[in-house]
């Protein structure tokens, strides 16, 4: 108080270099450093280089995030490979032979199955290997059954994106039809039997060449 | 002017808050001699079944296509209706074989960019994608003769 009596320019400075400290001193309290300006201020570089490259690398994982989000679409697969017995998408599903006739296939039902996206019982590994309803269809229709097929099966795919109100939804089906089919195998020649001829020489049983 | 107001307020926010896109596609394989076969396994001449082997498989194959809609699936941009026996038996030709066999069909809808954008607006186009896969064989002829 006697130095500001003394000299008030040389107090007014003292005053103004207090008030710096004190903002200074505020400032680097806020910092959370209790160092030096320079130490303050070059953690605050230091913070600030290393902000944005946080920031940058949680845009480019939120940038893939959003077009692995975006390019995913939903996919249904017909798959029949678990069945033992043959599923045609022709008429035909007997190996083409030079020498013997096919045998008489006989429609004995239908068959009609729908594969969904929705709709997979058991999965693996393996997507191609999931179980669906088609399947166990099929199995229903002819398994345990070897001379049983199903034939001209043919597939409609569909794909759907609904929108509703902000709610979407995306369906993917394949519609299965086709026909049952039994072989039936016929007596090329009649079973003639004189008297005294032997069971074992009955004609066999042969493929017939019908289609 | 009110009454028609009246009715194009409903439909201009049904356009706006519903929507669908995507496509169909009809699949069969009628005309091929060899048997095209979802499983392993076919018949042999006599009615027995054959079931093929990894070791038969001869060639690989996958067909794709393509089918394109646009205004809420109303309009079709291509047939759809695909018969993939003329591919099948052009790689039966070139690759000569006696089945078809394991075949598998996938549907695959468009991504969700395209499908949200097309339900948004549908005078952009939608898509699908359906795949065929399966594997040509070649069965010992002592077996099947």
């Amino acid at each position: 108080m006697a130095d500001e009596r003394a000299n008030p320019v040389k107090s007014a400075g003292n005053s103004r270099r207090n008030s710096c400290l004190i903002r200074l001193s505020t400032f680097v309290d806020c910092a959370g450093n209790s160092g030096s300006l320079f130490a303050s201020q070059r953690l605050m570089k230091n913070q600030r280089s290393q902000f944005p490259g946080r920031f940058a690398l949680l845009k480019s994982v939120a940038a893939a995030c959003c077009l692995v989000f975006l390019c995913s679409c939903t996919s249904t697969v017909y798959d029949m490979r678990q069945l033992d017995q043959p599923v045609v998408l022709n008429n035909n599903p007997f190996l083409i032979s030079r020498t013997a006739p096919p045998p008489t296939l006989v429609r004995v039902d239908t068959y009609s199955a729908t594969a969904s996206n929705d709709q997979i019982a058991s999965q693996d590994a393996d997507f191609y290997s999931a179980v669906n309803t088609a399947q166990l269809n099929a199995f229903l229709r002819i398994g345990g059954t070897p001379n049983c097929s199903i034939r001209n099966v043919t597939l409609n795919t569909e794909c759907y994106w609904l929108y509703l109100v902000l709610l979407f939804d995306n369906r993917a089906d394949i519609e299965a039809t086709g026909e049952v089919a039994e072989i039936k195998a016929r007596l090329l020649q009649p079973p003639l039997r004189t008297m005294g001829q032997s069971l074992t020489n009955q004609p066999a049983l042969q493929p017939t060449v019908q289609n | 002017m009110k009454a028609l107001n009246h009715f194009l307020f409903p439909v201009a926010c049904a356009i706006i808050l519903t929507g669908c896109a995507g496509a169909s596609c009809h699949l069969t394989a009628s005309s091929v001699a060899q048997p095209v076969s979802c499983t392993p396994c076919v018949y042999d001449a006599s009615g027995n079944i054959v079931k093929a082997t990894p070791q038969e498989v001869v060639r690989h194959i996958t067909i794709s296509k393509y089918n394109w809609t646009m205004l809420w699936t109303a309009v079709p941009l291509n047939n759809r209706n695909w018969d993939i026996s003329t591919n099948l038996n052009e790689m039966l030709q070139s690759t000569p074989g006696d089945a078809v066999v394991n075949v598998t069909v996938t549907a695959e809808s468009c991504d969700l960019f395209d499908g949200f954008i097309a339900d948004l607006i549908p005078l952009i186009p939608s898509y699908t994608r359906t795949t065929v896969q399966g594997d040509i064989v070649r069965i010992p002829q002592a077996t099947h003769e």
